[in-house]
C-alpha cells in the first residue's frame, strides 16, 4: 500500500514526464486493444449461437468463396433429416421507402430453418419456421423478423410491434418477432435489420426472382451436425447426395457444373468476406501496433532508468536502513504497474474511439461494416495482460538496477554523479532500438500513405466533380420488364430538365462501383483463345461521355436515333483497340459479342481509357453499347447527373420529385460520384491513416527518447563540460561533442532499422501497395532522412543547453 | 542476536580493508582491533582519508573486511547473506549520516517510519514509535513536513529520530555535525549525549577534536591504523 502511495506521489512530483509516459502507453496499449478487439470479433470469436462448433458450411473446395443456387438448396433441403438442421441465406439491401428516395436497410433472405438451426430464440414474439417459408408467404402471409436494434430504432422498443405491418419494397410484411440484442446473423462483419423468409423473395423481385434460376449462385448454405455426427460423416452424406442434386438442377448448365466433389467447412465463426479481405492488413496492423508498444516501452524503460539513477542515493539510504533488495525491486515494479495501469485505462478509451473510427472508415454505403466492439471480459483481460506485460517489459531493468545499488559509494557521493557508464550504455542501446523500430514504422507509413496518395490523385480518365449518381431500382411487381428502357429514358429527360442540372445520362454500370460485366468479343478474321476474348461492357445513353468528361478520340458518341431497330453500334476504348485491333483506329470496324453472335456491332466511336471497376486495375478493354439497344432483362440502371453547382447532393429532392413524376414505382438512391470513388479507397485510406498515425507516434517517441537520453547525458557530464570550457572549449565544440553522440545513436538505429525494414518487406504483399515496391528505396531514404532530422531536433536542445553551462559555477560547485 | 553483559557488542580482530583499482592497491584499514561494549560512547577520530568512514561502513555491515573477523553481539557476520545483513542492519544498527540522507520524497514522519516498515511492524506500533522518536528529538510538530522544508539542524534531528526509533543495539554516526554550523552542531552533540545517558551505545566518526571530546572513549586512526586510544576522565 505504501509502495502504491509512493508511486502515485512520484508521478505527481514530475507531472509532465508522467503525462508523457502515461499518454505514450495509452496510445500503445489502446492501439493494441483496438486491433485485438477487431481481430477477436472478426477472427477469433464464435457466432453467438448455441453449440457453434456443430455448424458447417457447404463449400466448393476449388472455389472457397462460391455461393449456391436456390434449386441446389431445395434439393438439399429435402434431405435435411440426415443432419441436425440446415438453412440457406443471402444478405441484401432492402428499401423501406414507399416511393422516391430509398431508405435502405440491411436484410437477410433466409430459409425456414434459419432460427431453429442456429438455435436462436426470439427476444419477443416468434421466429419464422419452414411453414412461413413458402412462395408468396405462409399461413400468416408474408412475415418478417426484425433485429433488436431495428426494433428500438423504428418501433421505440414497443412490445406491440409484434403484429404490426412493415412495408418493404411495395409489399406489406407482418412483424412476428424480434431477435436477441447480441445476434447479428451468420455474416461476421455485417449485421441485419430485417430477416425475410426466402419464399417471399418473388413478392419483391417479381420476374427478377432468382429462386428458380439454375445459373444464379447467390445463396450460402449452413448445416448443423447431428449430435455425435462428425464433419467427415456429414461431408460423405453431402457427396452421396451430389449426383442426385446435379441431375435435378443441371439443365442448361455447362458440363463442369457441380463436378467437383462438395465439401463442408467449419462454420463456428460464421461467414465473412470482410475476414478474407482484411486478413493480411490486420496481420500487418498487429505487427505495427506491437512495434509501437515496444517503442513506447523502450522510452519508458529509459525514463525509469533515468529516474532510478536520480534516486540511487535514496535507494542507498534505504539499503543502509535495512531494506531488503526484493522490496526495492518491488517498489520499482509497483511504479511501473501504476504507470501501465493508468495507461491501460486511458488506452481503453482510445481503443473505443479508434475502433469506432476504424469501422466508420471501413464502412461504405454499399458495404456497411458492423462489428460489435463493446467492451467485454475478453478485451478487458487482453488489456490487463498487456498492461502487466508492458509493466514487466519496461519496469524490469530499472527494478533490477535498484537491487544492484551499493550503499556506501552513493552515500559518499551524496547523490551526485550517480549515473554510471553502464546505465548510459543501456540507455543508448534502447534508443538505437527505438530508432530502428521507428524507422520500420515510418517506412510502412510511407508505403501506405504514398499508395493512398497515388490512388487518390490518379487520373481515372473522367472527372468526379459535380457528378451525382442516382441508382434506380424498379419495384418489379408493379412494372413490366418490357417497359423499363422507355421508362428510364423518360426519367433521364425529366432529370435533365431539373434546374441546376447541366447534363444527365443513363448507364448500366457506374465507374468504380465495384460492379463489372464482361462479354466475349469476336473480331472477324482474328481467332483468339476464349480467355483472351473477354472485354468489359457498359451500356450508356447518348451524352454519357460528355457527362463524365471522357475524351472522345475519334468517331462519334451515341445518338438518339441509335435504337433497337437500327444497326447495333458501340464505342470502344484504347485498351480495346490494343487488344483486339492491334491499336489501330477502331472506328468503322465490325465486331461481334458473345451475347448475340448473329447481330454484328459497328464501332462508331473511340474513347480514351478510363477506370472501370476499381482505381487499382488498369483500364480494361471496354466496349460501350447504346442504351436503347440494351437487353431488356437488366432492371437496374444509374442516371449520372452533372450539376451546375459544386454541391450536387443539394439536387436530391428535386431529382426525386422529377423521377417520381415519371413513375412512383422507382426506388432511388443518391450518391455523389466523388463519394463512390472515395469509398472504393476505404482499405487504402484506413491503412494510410493508421500507418501514418503510428509512424508519426513512433517518430515522436523516438524523438522524446533521444531528447531524454541526451539531456540526461548532459546533466551527468555537467562537470566535465564545465572543465572543458574552462580549458578553452568553444560553444560550437560543445554542441558538436553532444551531437556526435546523438549522431552515432541515430545512425546505428537507421542502419539496424534499414535492415529490419528490408527483411520485413517480404511480409508486405504487393496487393496492398500501388505504384511502388515494398522495398522502395525512395521511401526508405525518405524515412531515414526524417529520422535523422528528428535526431538533430531532439539532440539540439540539450546540446545548446550544454554550450551555455557556466564553467565558473560548475567549478565552484565541484 | 542476543548478548550477555561480559561479551562486547562489537568486536573487530585484525581487520584489514584493501581497495583495488586498476593496478593500485590501497590499504584503507590495517590490523584493526576494536571492542565496543553496551552503553559505551566511542569516538573514532582522525584526519581525512585515515579510514574512519571505511571502518564505520564495515561496522554498519555496508561493507566487508578484506581480512580479519568481525563479531556483532558475539556472532561473526562474515558469512551472513545479503538479506541477513539487511535484517541485522535494520534491527541492530541505527545510522546517522553527515549529510542527513533523508529521502526527499517522503515526509518527516515517513522518513522516520521507513526502517520500521522494512521490519514488517504493524501500523499502530509504528505510529507509536515514530511519534515517540520525533517527540524525543523535538520534531513532533514537523511530522508532515518534507525534508526540504527543514533547516540542516532539524534534518539531522529527524535523522537521529530515524536512527533511534527502531531501538537498535548501536548508533553509528558518521560526522553527524559535518554539515551543520557550530550552534546546530552543538545541539546535535547534546542530543547524542542525552541518548547515551539514557542507555544508548554510540560509535561516532569525527575529525573534529571538539566533538570527539563528547565521547567517553576516543580511538585515533591514522593511515588505516589505530594509533591511540584514550578514555575521558570521570
Amino acid at each position: 500500500m505504501q509502495d502504491l502511495r509512493l508511486a502515485f506521489r512520484g508521478l505527481r512530483a514530475a507531472p509532465v514526464v508522467s503525462a508523457v509516459a502515461i499518454l505514450s502507453l495509452a496510445l500503445g496499449i489502446g492501439a493494441n486493444t483496438a486491433i485485438f478487439s477487431f481481430v477477436d470479433r472478426l477472427v477469433l470469436r464464435a457466432l453467438p449461437v448455441e453449440e457453434p462448433h456443430r455448424l458447417v458450411m457447404l463449400v466448393d473446395p476449388e472455389r472457397p468463396q462460391a455461393s449456391w443456387t436456390n434449386p441446389i438448396w431445395e434439393r438439399l433441403r429435402e434431405r435435411l433429416d440426415l443432419f441436425g438442421g440446415g438453412f440457406a441465406w443471402a444478405s441484401t439491401r432492402l428499401n423501406l421507402a414507399r416511393a422516391g428516395e430509398a431508405r435502405l436497410v440491411n436484410g437477410i433472405w433466409a430459409s425456414g430453418g434459419f432460427f431453429d438451426t442456429l438455435a436462436v430464440p426470439p427476444h419477443l414474439g416468434r421466429t419464422f419456421t419452414p411453414a412461413d417459408d413458402r412462395r408468396g408467404g405462409g399461413p400468416d402471409g408474408p412475415v418478417v423478423v426484425i433485429s433488436y436494434d431495428f426494433w428500438q430504432r423504428s418501433f421505440g422498443g414497443a412490445p406491440d410491434a409484434i403484429g404490426r405491418a412493415l412495408t418493404i419494397g411495395s409489399v406489406t410484411f407482418t412483424v412476428i418477432g424480434v431477435t436477441p440484442p447480441r445476434f447479428f446473423g451468420p455474416d461476421v462483419g455485417r449485421t441485419f435489420d430485417v430477416i425475410l423468409p426466402l419464399g417471399t423473395e418473388p413478392l419483391l423481385l417479381g420476374a427478377n426472382s432468382a429462386l428458380d434460376l439454375a445459373g444464379r449462385f447467390w445463396l450460402d448454405i449452413m448445416l448443423r451436425l447431428a449430435p455425435g455426427q462428425t464433419e467427415d460423416a456429414a461431408a460423405a452424406i453431402v457427396r452421396g447426395l451430389q449426383p442426385q442434386i446435379r441431375a435435378a438442377t443441371a439443365e442448361g448448365l455447362p458440363d463442369e457444373y457441380l463436378s467437383t466433389p462438395l465439401a463442408l467447412a467449419p462454420a463456428s465463426h460464421g461467414r465473412s468476406p470482410l475476414r478474407t479481405r482484411f486478413q493480411q492488413p490486420l496481420a500487418l496492423l498487429i505487427v505495427v501496433v506491437a512495434l509501437v508498444l515496444l517503442v513506447a516501452c523502450a522510452n519508458l524503460a529509459n525514463l525509469l532508468l533515468a529516474r532510478a539513477a536520480a534516486r540511487q542515493h535514496d535507494v542507498s539510504v534505504r539499503i543502509a536502513l535495512g531494506a531488503p533488495r526484493w522490496r526495492l525491486a518491488c517498489q520499482c515494479l509497483v511504479e511501473s504497474l501504476v504507470l501501465s495501469s493508468l495507461g491501460a485505462v486511458l488506452g481503453l478509451l482510445f481503443a473505443r474511439w479508434t475502433g469506432r473510427l476504424l469501422m466508420a472508415q471501413l464502412s461504405t454505403d454499399i458495404n456497411p461494416v458492423f462489428l460489435d466492439l463493446t467492451l467485454d471480459w475478453r478485451v478487458l483481460g487482453f488489456t490487463t495482460a498487456l498492461a502487466a506485460g508492458t509493466a514487466l517489459l519496461f519496469g524490469t531493468a530499472p527494478a533490477l538496477r535498484a537491487t544492484r545499488v551499493d550503499a556506501m559509494p552513493s552515500l559518499d557521493e551524496q547523490g551526485r554523479g550517480s549515473a554510471g557508464g553502464s546505465r548510459s550504455r543501456v540507455a543508448g542501446t534502447l534508443v538505437v532500438f527505438q530508432v530502428a523500430l521507428s524507422l520500420t514504422l515510418v517506412v510502412a507509413a510511407g508505403l501506405f500513405v504514398r499508395t493512398f496518395v497515388s490512388l487518390a490523385t490518379l487520373d481515372p480518365g473522367f472527372t468526379t466533380d459535380r457528378l451525382l449518381v442516382v441508382n434506380v431500382r424498379p419495384q418489379m411487381t408493379r412494372i413490366e420488364t418490357g417497359e423499363l428502357t422507355a421508362l428510364y429514358e423518360r426519367a433521364r429527360e425529366a432529370v435533365a430538365a431539373v434546374p441546376g442540372v447541366e447534363r444527365a445520362a443513363l448507364s448500366d454500370i457506374t465507374p468504380i462501383s465495384g460492379s463489372a460485366r464482361v462479354t466475349a468479343i469476336t473480331v472477324p478474321g482474328r481467332e483468339r483463345p476464349e480467355a483472351e476474348r473477354l472485354a468489359s461492357v457498359n451500356v450508356v445513353s447518348p451524352g454519357w461521355f460528355a457527362v463524365y468528361g471522357s475524351t472522345l478520340l475519334a468517331g462519334r458518341d451515341f445518338r438518339e436515333d441509335d435504337r433497337r431497330t437500327t444497326a447495333r453500334v458501340a464505342v470502344v476504348n484504347e485498351a480495346f483497340a490494343r487488344r483486339f485491333l492491334n491499336g489501330e483506329n477502331p472506328v468503322g470496324r465490325t465486331i461481334r459479342d458473345g451475347a448475340d453472335t448473329e447481330s454484328p456491332i459497328q464501332i462508331v466511336g473511340y474513347t480514351a481509357d478510363a477506370a472501370y471497376r476499381s482505381l487499382r486495375d488498369p483500364a480494361p478493354p471496354t466496349m460501350y453499347t447504346a442504351f436503347p439497344q440494351r437487353p431488356a432483362a437488366r432492371p437496374f440502371v444509374s442516371i449520372t447527373v452533372r450539376s451546375s453547382t459544386e454541391a450536387p447532393a443539394t439536387l436530391t429532392r428535386s431529382l426525386a420529385a422529377a423521377i417520381g413524376a415519371v413513375s412512383p414505382d422507382l426506388d432511388l438512391q443518391f450518391r455523389p460520384l466523388a463519394d463512390q470513388v472515395g469509398d472504393s479507397l476505404a482499405q487504402e485510406r484506413v491503412a494510410a491513416i493508421l500507418a501514418g498515425f503510428f509512424g508519426g507516434l513512433a517518430l515522436l517517441l523516438a524523438g522524446l527518447g533521444l531528447y531524454g537520453v541526451t539531456a540526461h547525458a548532459v546533466a551527468r557530464r555537467r562537470a566535465e563540460i564545465g572543465v572543458r570550457m574552462a580549458l578553452g572549449a568553444a560553444q560550437g565544440g560543445i554542441v558538436r561533442l553532444i551531437l556526435r553522440r546523438v549522431a552515432v545513436m541515430v545512425l546505428a538505429g537507421i542502419a539496424a532499422g534499414g535492415i529490419l525494414s528490408w527483411w520485413a518487406a517480404r511480409f508486405v504483399s504487393d496487393t496492398l501497395l500501388y505504384g511502388l515496391d515494398s522495398r522502395d528505396p525512395g521511401t526508405l531514404a525518405g524515412a531515414a532522412a526524417i529520422l535523422a532530422l528528428v535526431g538533430v531536433v531532439a539532440g539540439w536542445l540539450p546540446a545548446w543547453r550544454a554550450a551555455r553551462i557556466d564553467p565558473a559555477a560548475v567549478l565552484r560547485d565541484a | 542476536m542476543t548478548t550477555n553483559g561480559n561479551q562486547p557488542l562489537i568486536k573487530l580482530e585484525h581487520v584489514k580493508k584493501v581497495f583495488y583499482t586498476d593496478e593500485v592497491e590501497t590499504h584503507a584499514l590495517d590490523n584493526i582491533n576494536i571492542e565496543i561494549r553496551n552503553g559505551e560512547y566511542v569516538a573514532i577520530a582522525g584526519p581525512s582519508g585515515c579510514g574512519k568512514s571505511t571502518l564505520l561502513s564495515i561496522l554498519g555491515l555496508l561493507d566487508t573486511p578484506s581480512d580479519g573477523q568481525y563479531a556483532l553481539k558475539g556472532e561473526p557476520v562474515a558469512r551472513l547473506t545479503l538479506s541477513q545483513r539487511a535484517r541485522v542492519r535494520n534491527r541492530e544498527i541505527g545510522f546517522i549520516f553527515q549529510s542527513f540522507n533523508l529521502i526527499g520524497d517522503l515526509t518527516v514522519y515517513e522518513n522516520v517510519e521507513l526502517p520500521l516498515t522494512y521490519r514488517g511492524m504493524r501500523a499502530a506500533e509504528r505510529r507509536q514509535r515514530v511519534t515517540a522518536a520525533l517527540e524525543r528529538v523535538g520534531m513532533g510538530h514537523r511530522a508532515k513536513h518534507l525534508p526540504s522544508q527543514l533547516s540542516g539542524g532539524q534534518q539531522q534531528r529527524v535523522a537521529v529520530a530515524r536512527a533511534v526509533c527502531g531501538e537498535p543495539s548501536i548508533l553509528l554516526a558518521d560526522e553527524p555535525t559535518g554539515n551543520l554550523d557550530s550552534k546546530n552542531g552543538e545541539a546535535v552533540m547534546e542530543l547524542l549525549g542525552e541518548l547515551h545517558r539514557s542507555g544508548a551505545t554510540i560509535c561516532m566518526v569525527t575529525h573534529d577534536a571538539r566533538y570527539a571530546s563528547h565521547a567517553k572513549r576516543t580511538i585515533q586512526l591514522f593511515d588505516g591504523r589505530v594509533v591511540d586510544e584514550s578514555v575521558a576522565a570521570g
